[in-house]
């Protein structure tokens, strides 16, 4: 069952983490031309966990990139936390990820030469900000890391590495927290408790989250779950079951 | 295979280019060499022929022993009576004869009122009307017409060129006839070149330059061409022979008047020096190219696993990593080849700026210089490949299969010494830079093996530095201690120079001057002593205790006023080569053949560098008087009220100059400093060298941290911050290389020292030079680091999120 009509979500009475107005974005020139977005709109409230599905070259990679402030679209616009990303330089467009954007990537990406605790304060280090010794100790203790804070990561399970990761991305409060594929590296008991760990924070602190993945239990963790193909938005369901969404998908392919 | 190799090369450019600039200066430097002095031997045998070809023999009196007028430049030789002439010129097989001078003491006396030119002076007998004579002689005139008569000179192209002189122009000209005024009649070339090299020269009616250099009825030689059409060469010599027997007949060239021996010797130590740091920046290199080799095999861990696991062999797998070594170094001597040739032509240029220049002769790029540089370059880089081509093979087939996962090799003892070094070097860089110091840090340990590795080269350059800067230190201190120990005289009198000897009319003057208390002179000679050629220094024992003395060996102390008519004074080394003491008898010959039979009655111990630059025999002036006829003096000593007193007495003498006693000292170290001077720069091209294995493993690091890198930029370190991170941990090897390199020389330059301590030399630490070094390492980290920075600062934040 697929909604045919993707609307956007315009309520004025929701805060708007992310926005992008008929955003497209193309590679390369002539005939080589490659349309990875064709004209997406979408709105990403604050607060609310949504997944985005699509087959391979869908254009799923492209649209995160440019909700997360990685690349500029070609035409349109992207607003993140308010601010308008689409002219900006490489510098201010790493200011911009370091107040608003949280990552937690299919590899997981913690630095090997740093402890569990550093590579979750890396963030603040980087950004100069001062640690909260209380904070940190609250987050370690909920992504179960306190015994762990000292190990380095080549001594920790992929489920504690993405932990690590997860803790890491929520530390700085981003305005979003994006998440590629973020169970793809894992087996089904760690991907399912880095998927409560997800929940967990848009529950409790209303951590506003963007999932990628291809999985459609992962999908069936969030919200809202968005469907793209050839570049364009073609479904979007709030909460569906994982039966739903697999069933979307098939339609798709 | 060999395909596989050239395509992994040409794949990666810049690594391949990196890893070639290690080797190319070295090949550089040793190609440059060679070329440079090949040049110079061309150009100084084309004076060389220019100078004496058309002569067929050189008559002069027969010394008692062999002199070799470059190196034993401190003996007067003794003059041919002018009657010889005459018997030469009976001689049948003869064409043509003629006296000739070549002195070394015609200084002409610039606008500036200070000689010009920076030696040899050369002043020229020659005989214009005698038929033929012009055979026997290199000055060609240019312009104008020979000297015929008293107050004539013709002088040479390049100084009348530098000083605008013309002829008809009146010229001062300072010899041993005191400073006196000349009309320039001609201007004359040297062969086909202006000058010859930084000399001067002044050519003299023979008449004249026999008065002005004290000649009497003599000449310096017979020069002497064989008929027109009759016999030459051994004929005419062997005729000459026969006529004179009581003279020594000679070649011109074995005779050698205008020393070119000296240019020769002085080519041949620049041959060496290159060589020897074109091998030191070869070893450097070879060190650099084995490291980075490394890191590509470490790399390459899968992809050579994989060609084992589809059936290549062992040998098959060493063979490509040496190939690839083998590829490198013949790709680096080619260019280090082409890169010599313009660095002889750049060493041309700055001898040629420094006064040393020879005449043009297109440059020599010798097939030798070709073949040489190309197999120590590519032999020395082969040899580099075999340790991590050995290394290659031990890679299972299994490997492909496998995560290739870092840090699973076992760490050897200098990837265990690093740690120490890094926490401490680290620790002010993790302060400065926050979070990307710290990253800096702990990323320099990551592969502590690879980091002990690039840091190794740069600590054998920094090393020798060191060492070189020890022992320069050391023969300072002691150079300059003996020197202040050795002089009491306020003020010391020279030749304008510093070290051509003066006319005696100078002490004399000096002595007559009110303010003046007390002057004493030293002159030099050579003798033969025990077989060997020795420089005697004429000392006078009325006068020399008061302004000069030696340091005496234990037991063996005395002072120049006990010298008397047969005493002695012995350097201690010659004095312990001879088994001499105290007391005991020897005998000297001088040139002319008078001997003096003297008695030892101190040692004394000078430097290993010594200032003074004394011969190791030391008589009293009666003696000296008794024997030899050098009666210039290479020190003149004098207590004085003031300088301008000296000066005063000094004013008709232009080519002199008075310093007082700390300047004297000064100056004399000036020598020594330059030497140390060329060695460091020589060296610092070294830790050039090692400075390409630092960006290289840098280069490497920040393709093989990619992902990282592109999450730190994801999660918001900005370019800067990446560029600091890797600029520090540049810093940190670099310093590593640095201070293990300080800590090795000053070990080796305390075991020089020490080894050295009879001659007297003193282990000192130049801290000034090591905190030079120590700036130049951080220098050299942010500079190795540009490059890699950049490109580690470019890497998209997307890495994060591909994943193979």
């Amino acid at each position: 069952m697929l909604d045919t009509a993707p609307a956007p979500h315009t309520q004025q009475d929701v805060d708007i983490a992310i926005a992008a107005r008929a955003v497209t974005r193309t590679y390369g020139e002539g005939d080589a031309t490659v349309h990875a977005l064709r004209g997406v709109t979408l709105d990403v409230p604050a607060g609310q966990f949504t997944a985005i599905m699509g087959p391979s070259g869908s254009g799923k990679s492209t649209l995160m990139h440019l909700l997360a402030g990685l690349d500029r679209p070609t035409e349109g616009t992207v607003h993140i936390g308010g601010e308008d990303v689409t002219r900006m330089k490489d510098a201010q467009l790493t200011k911009l990820r370091r107040r608003h954007v949280g990552f937690v990537f299919q590899a997981f990406n913690l630095l090997p030469v740093l402890s569990a605790e550093e590579n979750v304060t890396l963030p603040l280090s980087i950004a100069g900000r001062k640690i909260d010794q209380g904070a940190l100790g609250a987050l370690m203790q909920r992504m179960g890391l306190d015994d762990r804070r000292d190990h380095r990561p080549s001594e920790l399970s992929g489920g504690q590495q993405q932990r690590v990761a997860i803790a890491r991305a929520l530390i700085a409060k981003p305005t979003v927290l994006l998440a590629d594929e973020p169970t793809g590296n894992l087996d089904s008991q760690a991907g399912h408790e880095v998927l409560s760990l997800l929940r967990e924070a848009v529950e409790l602190d209303g951590q506003t989250t963007v999932m990628v993945t291809h999985d459609p239990k992962a999908a069936a963790a969030a919200d809202r779950v968005l469907f793209l193909n050839d570049g364009r938005i073609v479904g979007d369901q709030a909460k569906p079951t994982e039966a739903q969404i697999l069933a979307a998908m098939k339609e798709l392919a | 295979m060999l395909r596989l190799t050239l395509k992994g090369l040409a794949a990666r450019p810049l690594r391949t280019a990196l890893t070639t600039l290690a080797i190319v200066l070295g090949v550089a430097l040793v190609s440059g060499a060679l070329t440079l002095t090949d040049t110079q031997r061309k150009g100084a045998d084309a004076l060389s022929s220019a100078s004496y070809d058309g002569t067929d023999a050189v008559v002069s009196a027969r010394t008692a022993f062999a002199v070799d007028s470059s190196e034993d430049w401190a003996i007067q030789k003794p003059t041919i009576a002018a009657s010889t002439l005459e018997k030469v010129r009976a001689v049948p097989e003869v064409g043509v004869a003629v006296g000739d001078v070549t002195d070394q003491n015609a200084k002409i006396i610039g606008k500036d009122g200070k000689p010009l030119g920076e030696g040899p002076y050369f002043g020229v007998g020659f005989d214009s009307r005698a038929g033929g004579a012009q055979r026997l002689s290199p000055f060609k005139l240019k312009d104008g017409r020979w000297a015929t008569g008293p107050g004539q000179v013709v002088i040479d192209a390049k100084t009348a060129e530098d000083e605008g002189y013309k002829l008809g122009d009146r010229v001062r000209i300072a010899t041993l006839a005191g400073t006196k005024p000349f009309e320039i009649v001609g201007v004359s070339n040297f062969g086909e070149v202006k000058s010859l090299g930084t000399a001067t020269t002044a050519v003299f009616e023979i008449e004249t330059a026999r008065t002005l250099f004290d000649k009497g009825n003599a000449y310096d030689s017979i020069l002497v061409a064989g008929r027109e059409g009759g016999p030459s060469g051994v004929a005419v010599r062997e005729a000459v022979a026969r006529a004179v027997p009581e003279a020594q007949i000679e070649t011109a060239a074995a005779h050698d008047r205008f020393t070119f021996d000296g240019l020769e010797g002085f080519i041949s130590i620049i041959r060496t020096v290159l060589l020897a740091f074109g091998g030191v920046a070869i070893l450097v290199g070879a060190l650099t190219i084995l490291n980075s080799l490394s890191i590509t095999v470490a790399q390459r861990t899968r992809e050579l696993g994989l060609v084992r696991l589809i059936g290549a062999s062992r040998k098959q797998v060493l063979s490509t990593v040496v190939l690839e070594a083998f590829t490198i170094g013949l790709l680096g001597s080619i260019v280090g080849l082409a890169v010599g040739y313009g660095l002889a032509a750049a060493l041309s240029s700055f001898f040629a700026a420094i006064g040393l220049d020879l005449p043009e002769a297109g440059t020599v790029f010798s097939t030798g210089t070709i073949v040489v540089s190309l197999i120590v370059g590519t032999v020395i880089t082969t040899l580099a490949g075999i340790v991590p081509a050995v290394r290659a093979t031990r890679i299972a087939p299994v490997t492909a299969l496998r995560d290739a996962s870092e840090g699973t090799r076992k760490v050897g003892l200098p990837g265990r010494l690093v740690r120490p070094f890094v926490s401490l070097l680290g620790r002010p860089a993790e302060r400065v830079g926050g979070i990307a110091g710290k990253l800096a840090r702990r990323n320099s340990l990551r592969q502590p093996g690879r980091t002990a590795a690039t840091a190794g080269a740069l600590t054998v350059g920094v090393a020798l530095v060191t060492v070189v800067a020890v022992l320069a230190a050391g023969l300072r201190d002691t150079t300059e201690g003996a020197a202040e120990r050795r002089v009491h005289a306020t003020h010391v009198v020279s030749s304008q120079d510093g070290w051509t000897p003066t006319e005696p009319a100078i002490a004399k003057a000096i002595e007559a001057a009110p303010g003046v208390d007390r002057v004493t002179t030293i002159k030099q000679d050579g003798a033969r002593a025990f077989g060997d050629t020795e420089r005697v220094n004429g000392l006078d024992p009325r006068t020399a205790d008061e302004l000069f003395s030696f340091d005496y060996a234990d037991g063996a102390k005395t002072s120049v006023a006990q010298l008397g008519a047969s005493g002695a004074i012995l350097d201690e080394g010659l004095a312990k080569e001879r088994g001499l003491k105290v007391g005991d008898s020897f005998e000297i010959t001088s040139a002319s053949g008078k001997k003096l039979d003297l008695t030892v009655k101190g040692i004394e111990t000078s430097p290993v560098l010594d200032a003074f630059d004394l011969g190791p025999i030391s008589i009293g002036s009666e003696a000296y008087e008794r024997a030899f006829e050098n009666d210039r003096s290479v020190y003149t000593f004098v207590d004085a009220e003031s300088t301008t007193a000296v000066e005063n007495a000094l004013k008709p003498f232009p080519d002199s100059k008075v310093v007082d006693k700390p300047q004297f000292i000064q100056d004399r170290m000036e020598g020594i400093d330059m030497l140390m001077a060329i060695f460091a720069v020589l060296l610092a091209l070294a830790i050039i060298v090692s400075l390409f294995g630092i960006v290289n493993a840098l280069v490497l690091a920040t393709f093989e941290r990619r992902r990282e890198l592109g999450m730190l930029a994801a999660v918001g370190m900005t370019r800067r911050q990446i560029r600091r991170m890797v600029r520090h941990e540049s810093i940190v090897t670099a310093l590593m290389g640095v201070s293990t390199g300080i800590v090795v020389g000053l070990a080796l330059g305390y075991a020089v020292t020490s080894a050295l301590s009879d001659e007297g030399l003193t282990f000192a630490v130049p801290g000034g030079s090591l905190v030079t070094l120590a700036v130049a390492g951080v220098i050299a980290g942010v500079l190795a680091a540009v490059l890699p920075a950049r490109r580690a600062s470019r890497m998209s934040p997307l890495n994060a999120l591909a994943y193979e």
